[in-house]
């Protein structure tokens, strides 16, 4: 076990140091992050030359990834190019909108996918099974920030209940919160759907049934509890592909987020916010991943010896 | 979906299935309406300067969020006095004055060609690296899924975003990006298959009789994946699409004035917010949800029937 430990900790540090390398890369190749002071007049030559030696600019790529590495795993980013502040304060700021939206998110894909689809096992082609599958469906086919427009449209243009963006009281989270949470929604339901109708078939089902239990005991007593394990480790995972899905939610929203900020970062070559906020989203989800890992071994001893 | 198909035919023999109720079978049995949406496509793709009743890239401030065809009966006469007519928009016009049905046919085309190279050239790699990882196995293995780890922990649509600018906003880029965001799927079922396929005694008997690993991979190996690739291939049309729909949206995917998709539906975004125009956004959105669905269905059918151990996809 502790050798399992050991190799998914040193792979998950690996693939932050690949990811960040990677996006590091890119960020130097898009341009010299100097020339956006080039139009603020407070770029003599003597500065451009200091700066230079300063971000070790003048040296090869790996060295100043190095550079930048020793600083970032301390969380120093450096100074944001748009703003002046550091670049750890503004991603701190933005972080618990963010963390807010994706919680609200998971919620709702567990309360709508888990009843869904208990429901949708147990009652095999009857309406609710058909609105699980419509359900299923849309998620898995419609463009996240089209789902999120059209919610816009009906709720908040059409029937004026909903405010159509910006963070506030309870009721601006709800249409995030749904856009962000539907295909998860959609993925937790067909995961309990199938682990369901598996259980449903095992024996002590059937000695349960046998024995004359009520149905609902043997559905949510007997079989859900044992059901629900794979849906449940495999959730984690559900939120650490949030953190993607947050970039398109927080722009059709205009959600004060990480997402939002990091795509204002990305297409001002803001490289410190930039690469600072990749490596929030990497390090969260390698994290993740990690703890879906150990959790899976603990569980599954076959894992482990593999 | 299959599962209520093979629970409708284990029910009934297939001797009392009525005439009336044959199409019906035959309609849930084969992906025919997938297929049909897929048909229309493609000849909307090939055919798009013949079908489409307008120039999707001309400007007519004139006629600037024009309602489809359906809304424009009630125009009043100054309306028509200033140039307008009833019913020369079948789906409306932007906020430019450009025709949105011809629009979303011109976007087919990009659509349809955009997914087709990327899923080729990120089919392509991935299933080469699987086979290769899982052949040989041992470091090689080891590396490339490691390579795989870090891919998939960088979020995909960053990344995407900074090779967009880095190399600039075209056609070739979002190919590229779209290939670099499919080849991960391909690549580690490709892998696990070739894991299988190694053990299998015709490889060992190939190898005693000589047989080089390039020629056992592509021999004997490769054609035992023909079916998980072509299945994986499939579904991938469906998040390519998507995946370059959102990058359209965000504006970072195929660049303006040809029209795409994902960029219509945000070009309609304002015009939607404050209540006006919806045909703007959600025509392009239907044409989204239409395309992934049918892939999706195709890709579910050909599983289903090559390779139903594939069913986690």
């Amino acid at each position: 076990m502790t050798r399992f430990l050991v190799r998914r900790f040193f792979f998950g540090v690996l693939s932050v140091i690949g990811a960040t390398f990677i996006v590091f890369v890119l960020s130097r190749l898009a341009g010299d992050p100097r020339n956006l002071y080039l139009g603020t007049g407070m770029l003599t030559p003597e500065i451009w030359e200091q700066w230079g030696r300063d971000f070790g600019l003048d040296k090869p790529l790996p060295v100043q990834y190095w550079i930048w590495f020793k600083d970032a795993i301390q969380l120093d980013f450096g100074e944001s190019i748009q703003t002046g502040h550091q670049a750890i304060e503004t991603i701190k700021e933005k972080v618990p909108a963010t963390l807010q939206l994706a919680a609200g998110a998971w919620v709702f894909a567990l309360l709508v996918g888990i009843p869904l689809g208990v429901l949708s096992a147990t009652k095999r082609s009857s309406a609710f099974d058909l609105i699980g599958r419509t359900f299923a469906l849309f998620g898995q086919a419609l463009p996240p920030f089209f789902l999120g427009l059209m919610l816009i449209l009906i709720f908040s243009v059409n029937l004026g209940w909903l405010p159509t963006s910006q963070r506030g009281g309870w009721e601006h989270y709800i249409l995030p919160m749904v856009t962000l949470g539907w295909l998860p929604a959609a993925a937790v339901l067909r995961l309990v759907r199938s682990s369901m109708l598996e259980t449903l078939d095992s024996e002590y089902i059937k000695l349960a049934r046998a024995k004359g239990v009520a149905e609902w005991k043997v559905i949510w007593k007997h079989a859900f509890k044992n059901a629900a394990i794979p849906p449940l480790t495999m959730s984690a995972l559900i939120l650490a592909s949030f953190l993607t899905g947050t970039v398109v939610t927080e722009t059709v929203f205009a959600w004060p987020g990480l997402g939002r900020l990091v795509v204002t970062a990305i297409n001002n070559n803001d490289f410190p916010v930039m690469t600072g906020a990749v490596l929030v989203f990497t390090v969260l989800y390698v994290v993740t991943v990690f703890i879906v890992d150990i959790s899976y071994a603990l569980i599954d001893p076959r894992i482990r010896i593999k | 979906m299959a599962e209520a198909i093979s629970e409708q035919f284990s029910a009934e023999s297939s001797d009392d299935i009525s005439i009336v109720r044959r199409p019906v079978h035959v309609v849930r049995r084969y992906p025919i309406i997938p297929g049909l949406i897929i048909l229309v496509l493609i000849i909307f793709a090939i055919f798009a300067p013949l079908i489409a009743p307008k120039d999707p890239e001309k400007n007519n401030l004139r006629h600037r969020n024009y309602p489809p065809v359906w809304q424009d009966a009630d125009m009043d006469a100054t309306e028509i006095n200033a140039g307008r007519e009833p019913g020369s928009y079948f789906l409306g016009a932007d906020a430019l004055g450009r025709d949105v049905f011809s629009r979303i046919i011109y976007g087919a085309r990009i659509s349809l060609m955009v997914a087709a190279i990327a899923i080729a050239a990120g089919v392509t790699i991935g299933s080469t690296l699987g086979l290769i990882a899982g052949y040989f196995g041992g470091v090689i293995d080891e590396a490339i899924m490691r390579l795989l780890d870090v891919n998939s922990a960088i979020p995909f649509i960053l990344l995407a975003l900074m090779i967009v600018i880095v190399m600039g906003q075209s056609l070739m880029t979002l190919i590229v990006v779209l290939a670099l965001s499919n080849w991960s799927g391909p690549a580690r079922l490709v892998r696990g298959q070739a894991l299988q396929l190694k053990t299998m005694d015709y490889v060992h008997l190939s190898r005693i009789s000589g047989g080089s690993n390039t020629r056992i991979i592509i021999k004997h190996i490769l054609p035992g994946t023909r079916n998980v690739i072509v299945v994986v291939g499939t579904l991938e049309v469906g998040s390519v699409i998507l995946a370059e729909s959102i990058l359209s949206y965000l504006g970072a995917g195929v660049p303006p004035p040809t029209p795409a998709w994902g960029s219509m539906i945000s070009d309609g975004r304002e015009y939607l917010l404050v209540g006006s125009a919806w045909w703007i956004t959600v025509f392009p959105g239907i044409a989204i949800f239409l395309t992934v669905l049918a892939f999706n269905f195709l890709g579910d059918w050909l599983r289903d029937k090559w390779d139903p151990r594939l069913r986690q996809l």
